[in-house]
């Protein structure tokens, strides 16, 4: 096993896999990546299962020093990655050299990113799985911290390239399937829904998205706790709504009133704070 | 969907989730209900496979289904095979070689002597011909275990015996048209049988059941009638 030094931590960078199953009647709430399909395409651009770990960045992205030679991947946000200085590109493996530093710009498009190395990043395992949860005691990555991967032994090499189709940049509208308390909604707070452009809060993270605009206070504020899904939507007392996430807590009490398909996570995923949304009730 | 179960206090109602369900079942709060909703959380995960996890709530279950499929398994089949054309992702050569006695007897092969006679060519000369190529198992189907092998001459090729016969023996080796193949369990067949082979190709009480993956050798050796009857026993 060797190791890739972080020289830069960036904001909230994580090890995430495809999640922990079968823990969730303990309150562990599911984790993994945020955008599932671009984790995929990082590991799969480097020959690994997309159950391999990633490293989840936000908003920006990391410096890592790598001691030996490594085959690695980015996926996801827009940024600029150079290799010692040298420029490289995203969506696309590389080959890092003993002591090379890859450095991981900030991110100018999208807000999640993934490095995936060959393999596996060989971070702790809690549960079953990799993903970081503050609760679990895997935290966040810091700087002078030591990330075990196996050397990229193969002497030839053909470089994979992924064509990116998916914009971050074009207009989005999620399509609301109704939740359990679909039915606390009034008419014209299901117009307004329709009907209005929402932001994405800065407050939003891993546990939530939420979103900035207030709609009307509704007379049902609270629900006994029961389950909630990554997806299911959240109806705050005060009018302001929010998408559960992997990280979410298990079981809430305010109404979940909508939820979104789970393929739309991905895109949810990589939106940035102040950036627009419409919601469409599907009936 | 409303379920109505043998008393109206068991009503319960189904709900889709993002990748899950919602078992709702307002009986009010009390520990006999929380039992209840323990008991029928444990009994539904023993009986479906597909469910990761139930979360018990004070009037409602949690379905949590496995495998989150945040991407779409046909997207992930797309994916792999984007990065499969010409990457270097690592495969093993791990293939086979096979070596199978095989016993060329008119005694006990029922349609070789016919063959050969068709094929005008001597005992001899059919087993040098089948014998002396290495096959490469091109696909496994048909009967558990029964082998498909490419690479027949085209000397050899004979089409299919236009009435199937009722019982091939087990350990028949034969052609249909381009190709020859073993029969590893006793079956109705058209293709003609040229050899018979004393080893079992297919077992059940073994892990794995067949030894053959597509991909590997398959040679023929030859062996007498003597040794046939030898190995056999």
């Amino acid at each position: 096993m060797v190791y890739a030094k972080v020289v830069r931590s960036g904001i909230y960078s994580t090890f995430q896999d495809e999640g922990r199953n079968g823990y969730l009647h303990y309150g562990v709430p599911v984790s993994g990546a945020m955008d599932r399909y671009s984790a995929a395409i990082a590991n799969l651009m480097v020959g690994n299962s997309t159950s391999e770990a990633v490293i989840e960045m936000t908003a920006q992205g990391i410096c890592l020093q790598f001691e030996q030679r490594a085959l690695v991947a980015y996926a996801g946000a827009e940024c600029r990655i150079t290799l010692d200085d040298a420029l490289r590109t995203t969506n696309s493996s590389i080959v890092v050299n003993p002591g090379q530093e890859l450095d991981i710009g900030v991110f100018y498009s999208g807000w999640r990113g993934y490095l995936a190395v060959k393999g596996g990043w060989q971070s702790d395992i809690v549960l079953g799985s990799r993903s970081s949860l503050s609760a679990l005691g895997l935290k966040p990555l810091r700087k002078n911290d030591n990330i075990p991967y196996f050397p990229f032994e193969k002497d030839t090499f053909t470089q994979v390239a992924f064509k990116n189709t998916k914009s971050y940049l074009s207009e989005v509208t999620f399509h609301l399937s109704p939740g359990p308390e679909f039915h606390i909604l009034t008419e014209s707070v299901k117009d307004a829904i329709n009907g209005m452009r929402f932001t994405i809060s800065g407050k939003s993270n891993r546990m939530a998205m939420i979103l900035e605009e207030r709609l009307p206070e509704l007379p049902i504020k609270e629900i006994i706790s029961s389950a909630v899904f990554p997806g299911i939507i959240q109806y705050y007392p005060n009018g302001q709504l929010g998408f559960i996430m992997y990280d979410g807590q298990v079981t809430g009490g305010y109404p979940r009133v909508a939820y979104i398909n789970q393929l739309d996570i991905n895109i949810l995923a990589q939106m940035r704070p102040g950036e627009k949304l419409n919601l469409k009730i599907l009936m | 969907m409303l379920l109505l179960l043998n008393k109206v206090e068991d009503t319960m109602t189904i709900k889709s989730m993002p990748n899950g369900y919602l078992i709702e079942c307002k009986k009010g709060i009390s520990i006999e209900n929380t039992r209840y909703l323990s008991q029928l959380a444990d009994y539904l995960k023993n009986q479906i496979p597909e469910i990761r996890s139930v979360v018990v709530g004070y009037e409602s279950l949690g379905v949590y289904l496995e495998r989150e499929d945040c991407i779409s398994l046909r997207s992930r089949l797309e994916l792999c095979l984007e990065f499969w054309v010409g990457t270097n992702i690592d495969i093993s050569e791990n293939w086979n070689t096979h070596r199978i006695p095989v016993c060329y007897d008119y005694s006990i092969c029922p349609d070789l002597k016919d063959f050969c006679i068709q094929k005008n060519i001597s005992l001899d000369r059919c087993i040098e011909l089948h014998a002396n190529t290495t096959y490469f198992v091109a696909m496994i189907g048909f009967l558990p275990g029964f082998v498909y092998l490419g690479g027949l001459i085209p000397e050899l090729a004979m089409p299919r015996k236009s009435f199937a016969d009722p019982s091939i023996k087990k350990g028949s080796v034969a052609i249909g048209g381009m190709q020859t193949g073993i029969y590893p369990t006793e079956s109705p067949g058209g293709w003609n049988v040229i050899g018979m082979t004393p080893i079992a190709i297919f077992d059940v009480k073994k892990t794995p059941p067949s030894p053959f993956k597509t991909g590997d050798l398959v040679i023929f050796e030859p062996i007498t009638i003597r040794e046939y009857v030898k190995w056999r026993k």
